[in-house]
């Protein structure tokens, strides 16, 4: 394998080993190749975080300087507008950055002399597993409900409007998380061995959980935007149920043990 | 459950892939019904040309190890069993044939070896 690999992505590999069950075996170049490249998507989601929130801040100082807005009935819907829009760059971030991913990982691919796939086929939920599917059926199923039915019996126009963004950036959101998962599902696999494809196969679940629920945030946003405190309620309890369901699988994906087969050095 | 390609490998890469699967079938690890991946899903996971793996799977169907069922895509087929029986078949009437000629099993097995290989 003709990647450059150094003692910082080894050490990230040593470390995701152990996390995995495999304390003791030291990682391969590949493995160590492949943390570094997380490591560096990792650096920027953390930027792009931070340009959106300097972007919303700025916006909202220049607000104060300068006077916007966007009014309907006299009712001012700046803030519902910028919530939208940071929503819609957030989503664009995220599908770009898993892209990037798979692209540096195809370059790693081809520097592999010896392939490894498997034989059978794996169905997507098998690579997906059962917690975030229940996750991603009450984030998106239950939040495009739940912006429905404020669009629909809002009785004021804010609850409306907010009625209006939860559910079409929810189902923007849904449909890019489906996207991300079924393009993780999908990819070819990346492994020159035994261990390597276990090792990829609990990658490729991570990879595919990897799409941030930013409609649950949103929602938190929105509980305290919103007129009525029915619509109040039911959006913490809905950010509540999803927050569960998403640490339940976050944690499961933290922790899951290698199979045995990876418990082996391949080179 | 898993197959390889080595691309130093003096084997050709389809002869790996067709060998690996046939002998995966034949000892029972891919069991009857199991779909395999399609033929441009196990070329991008191999890195290798989709013809490649194509030329595989028809040799395979042409044994009769798997079978193509439209778009729902390649299975290892039912006639797995059959094949290696009908293949101990025709070895035992080699063998008595050879017999019968008055060969020797060096010889006999020679032979076969240079069928195999030719």
């Amino acid at each position: 394998m003709n990647v450059p690999v150094d003692d910082a992505g080894l050490r990230r590999a040593r470390r995701w080993l152990v996390r995995h069950g495999a304390p003791g075996q030291e990682p391969d170049r590949l493995l160590a190749a492949r943390m570094t490249v997380r490591e560096r998507m990792r650096h920027q989601l953390i930027l792009h975080a931070l340009m959106l929130a300097f972007l919303v801040i700025g916006f909202a100082v220049l607000r104060e300087f300068v006077r916007f807005s966007v009014a309907v009935d006299g009712v001012e819907l700046m803030g519902p507008l910028l919530l939208a829009g940071a929503y819609l760059l957030a989503a664009a971030s995220a599908w770009w950055l898993a892209h990037r991913k798979r692209r540096a990982e195809q370059r790693i691919a081809a520097t592999l002399p010896r392939r490894t796939a498997h034989s059978a086929v794996r169905l997507p939920r098998e690579v997906l597993g059962a917690p975030f599917l229940a996750a991603v059926a009450v984030t998106y199923a239950g939040g495009v409900a739940l912006g429905a039915g404020m669009l629909l019996f809002g009785g004021h126009l804010v609850d409306r409007v907010l009625g209006l963004i939860l559910t079409a950036g929810t189902l923007v959101f849904g449909v890019l998380t489906a996207l991300v998962a079924g393009e993780e599902v999908r990819r070819p696999a990346l492994a020159d061995g035994d261990a390597a494809l276990a090792v990829d196969d609990l990658l490729r679940t991570q990879d595919s959980h990897q799409g941030v629920p930013y409609s649950l945030p949103v929602a938190l946003v929105m509980s305290m935007m919103t007129v009525s405190p029915v619509f109040t309620g039911l959006l913490l309890g809905y950010v509540a149920v999803a927050l569960l369901l998403w640490g339940a699988t976050y944690l499961t994906d933290h922790r899951r043990p290698l199979p045995r087969t990876a418990a082996e050095p391949t080179r | 459950m898993i197959i390889s390609v080595d691309a130093d490998s003096k084997v050709p890469p389809y002869e790996q892939v067709r060998s690996e699967l046939a002998r995966q079938i034949n000892d029972g690890t891919l069991a009857v019904g199991t779909k395999l991946p399609t033929v441009r899903r196990l070329a991008a996971d191999l890195g290798i040309a989709p013809n490649t793996i194509a030329r595989a799977y028809r040799e395979l169907e042409e044994a009769g190890l798997i079978e193509t069922r439209g778009r729902a895509g390649s299975f290892v087929g039912s006639s797995g069993d059959t094949s290696r029986q009908r293949v101990r078949e025709a070895a035992a009437e080699y063998a008595a044939v050879a017999h019968r000629m008055g060969i020797g099993p060096d010889e006999a097995l020679a032979i076969v070896t240079a069928a195999l290989r030719s």
